[in-house]
């Protein structure tokens, strides 16, 4: 289906509303002018109807024709009255020497006056007007007086009129009305496109604006022209703010991909020193073995972190599913906290549980609920301020389940809680490739959270550090 | 030749240390962002190494510190940043040369003696005094055709030297540029290495290639006798 533009729209509707106001108009002008016209000419046909129908005349029981005998002693009549006259009760019928023979219409009226246009027998236009009359009677003579009533003797006079001036101004005027039709239209047309062409100019413009900003610019914010119409205000702004939506999108993706790279490139790099500096020279196998093992751990390290970050990718672009099972909340933290013990004791670090003595059960995905107290509770083991106590809660309440980690942590800047959960965000404490943490581990976790229908809170008050977890219970 | 390296990742800062350190350069080690600047700030150092993402202090904003105060030492930033309005970025910021990682510690050497050699003006790796030439790449020093055999100490003291050919030398600029820190800091270290350097590069006509400033230090000079 084609789509027409706003522009041809416009031209299309409104020309078309121009053109029918200007039709109508000049339909109007022109049948009152027409109107005014033929009731001249009608009553003037009236008037002559009623002086000549006096002219027919019965005397002494003899019809006598007397518009005739005046016609026809009128030069100037002679080829221009046009009336015919019928006897009713004969069907006889006397024409004007103008009629040359023709007869006129004899027709009748509602209201007994007919009135027609016709075409006189000289080519012009004419009008007509007929009527039944009825006679005068005279006599000379009471004896002559007609026995039967004058209503038995009815005539039918037809009387036309030469109109071809009026009807030629009549076409004249009809002429000069479709002119200035067509006229008004096209200037109507014309300016209804030059007012739409600089109507749409500063969307013109903005079109240019848009063309010319660069997507992958978040700065580039096109500003909106100041002479943009304030019917389309609303929906450029809602646009400029999409597109600047879309550019941080666009920078974060990047900003992630960027970091990626970093955080892969960078152990790399010191996988590959560690190999190359363990080449350069003759070595003990002892020295040997202990480069070789800091490549391979730090292989592993990447690994884990590749590992993290495909789970990242998968629940970040929701193409991972949960498989729901009923899962032991109590026994998942026993088991992350027995896995972290040589880090607890490393570290002078001390746990104190308050964990529910029966199970506490939950439909969630086993796996990733593990992930996610992994890497809460390893957190606060990596940040706590060393020979400090970790103490973790679950308790029910209202329903839901309520699991808390708490952990000492002097150093922690309160400002940095919004950027925790962001991706590859480590505070200071942890950078340096010895940790194994790679920044990741917060921003998975909260992707977790989003697919499990978990809340994950993080609160830092008076030097420590708690993340709250919110089931929503059984 | 004094290096300062500032990178957070631990393995690749042991590894460059090392691999610098062998090739007979005292370095200079730190893991934070503000303390490397701290050791920018307060030593003189022939190139600085510089990683970007690091703690307390990225390494751009240490470059804009530096070259704010007007510090020219060569500085080559690593980073896993490879793009090029990264790229970009860090040359804009001041930086002299920008190498992607992973890299080969070779390479890092290469740069580490090419942004040297530029800052003392000299446009090759190989330095020639007399009939003395010293060929930084494969650190080898030739008196005319016959090569002279020299510890990595020695060898470092005469490349520092040679690098300020007719300048003199103070013994605390050596000291700052030749020796790391945790060398023995006694008095006469330098003089005795001079002693060393002067006995293996002396000529059969007497002429001598180092000469004394007394009160301001030695002079790479070949001087007949």
């Amino acid at each position: 289906m084609k789509i027409f533009s706003i522009r041809s729209r416009l031209i299309f509707w409104i020309g078309s509303v121009v053109t029918l106001i200007l039709a109508s108009g000049s339909y109007i002008i022109y049948q009152t002018a027409q109107t005014t016209l033929y009731r001249e000419i009608d009553q003037s046909l009236l008037s002559l109807m009623t002086l000549e129908s006096l002219e027919l005349e019965i005397i002494d029981g003899q019809v006598d024709h007397e518009w005739l005998t005046d016609i026809k002693n009128d030069a100037s009549r002679v080829n221009s009255a046009y009336i015919q006259a019928w006897d009713e009760t004969s069907g006889e019928t006397i024409r004007s020497p103008a009629l040359a023979g023709t007869d006129l219409p004899r027709e009748r009226g509602s209201d007994g006056v007919h009135f027609s246009n016709i075409l006189l027998p000289n080519g012009n236009h004419g009008r007509v007007v007929g009527k039944q009359i009825l006679p005068v009677i005279e006599w000379t003579d009471a004896s002559l007086a007609p026995s039967a009533p004058v209503e038995s003797m009815p005539y039918y006079m037809a009387i036309a009129m030469d109109i071809e001036t009026s009807h030629s101004a009549l076409r004249r005027l009809g002429g000069t009305l479709l002119l200035g039709l067509v006229f008004s239209l096209l200037v109507s047309i014309v300016t209804i496109r030059l007012i739409i062409m600089l109507s749409f100019r500063p969307l013109e413009r903005l079109e240019q604006v848009i063309h010319k900003t660069d997507v992958n610019n978040p700065k580039d914010v096109f500003e909106m022209p100041q002479d943009l119409p304030t019917e389309v205000r609303g929906l450029v702004t809602q646009y400029r703010d999409l597109f600047f939506r879309i550019s941080r999108v666009r920078e974060r993706e990047r900003e992630f991909s960027a970091n990626v790279a970093h955080e892969l490139r960078t152990p790399l790099a010191g996988v590959e020193a560690t190999l190359e500096q363990a080449l350069v020279t003759d070595r003990t196998a002892s020295d040997y073995k202990q480069r070789i093992t800091e490549a391979s751990r730090i292989a592993s390290q990447m690994g884990e972190l590749v590992n993290r970050l495909m789970w990242f990718s998968r629940l970040h672009n929701q193409t991972e599913v949960a498989e729901l099972t009923t899962v032991d909340l109590t026994q998942i933290i026993e088991t992350r906290l027995e896995i972290l013990g040589d880090a607890i004791s490393a570290r002078g670090l001390s746990v104190e549980p308050a964990l529910p003595e029966e199970a506490c059960l939950l439909q969630s995905d086993e796996t990733l609920l593990g992930i996610l107290m992994n890497n809460l509770i390893g957190n606060a083991v990596a940040h706590s301020d060393p020979d400090s106590v970790i103490r973790i809660s679950v308790r029910h309440e209202s329903g839901r389940v309520f699991c808390q980690i708490s952990n000492a942590c002097r150093d922690f800047d309160a400002d940095e809680l919004t950027r925790i959960f962001q991706p590859f965000y480590r505070s200071d404490a942890v950078r340096g490739g010895d940790s194994g943490h790679s920044g990741i581990g917060l921003s998975l976790s909260q992707e977790i959270a989003k697919l499990l229908h978990i809340e994950i809170n993080a609160r830092f008050a008076e030097s420590t550090f708690t993340m709250e977890v919110i089931f929503s219970g059984k | 030749m004094r290096i300062l390296v500032i990178e957070d990742y631990t393995p690749l800062r042991n590894a460059m240390v090392e691999s610098l350190e062998t090739a007979g350069y005292a370095v200079d080690a730190s893991a934070e962002g503000d303390e490397g600047l701290w050791y920018a700030q307060n030593h003189d150092y022939d190139t600085i190494v510089l990683d970007i993402m690091l703690p307390k202090m990225n390494g751009l904003q240490i470059l804009g510190a530096l070259r704010r105060a007007g510090a020219g030492v060569p500085m080559i930033i690593i980073s896993a940043r490879d793009s090029v309005d990264h790229r970009i970025e860090g040359l804009d910021a001041g930086a002299d040369d920008y190498l992607v990682k992973p890299f080969a510690l070779k390479e890092l050497l290469a740069r580490v003696r090419a942004q040297t050699r530029k800052a003392y003006g000299k446009k090759t790796a190989l330095l020639a005094i007399g009939d003395l030439s010293l060929d930084r790449s494969a650190k080898r020093v030739l008196r005319g055709e016959a090569e002279v055999k020299l510890t990595p100490r020695e060898y470092s003291l005469l490349e520092y030297l040679a690098l300020r050919e007719g300048e003199v030398v103070s013994r605390q600029e050596i000291w700052d540029h030749v020796y790391n820190y945790y060398e023995d800091a006694s008095s006469n270290a330098v003089d005795v290495y001079i002693g060393y350097l002067r006995k293996k590069l002396s000529c059969p006509d007497g002429g001598t290639y180092i000469q004394t400033r007394r009160g301001q230090g030695y002079l790479l000079e070949y001087k007949p006798a």
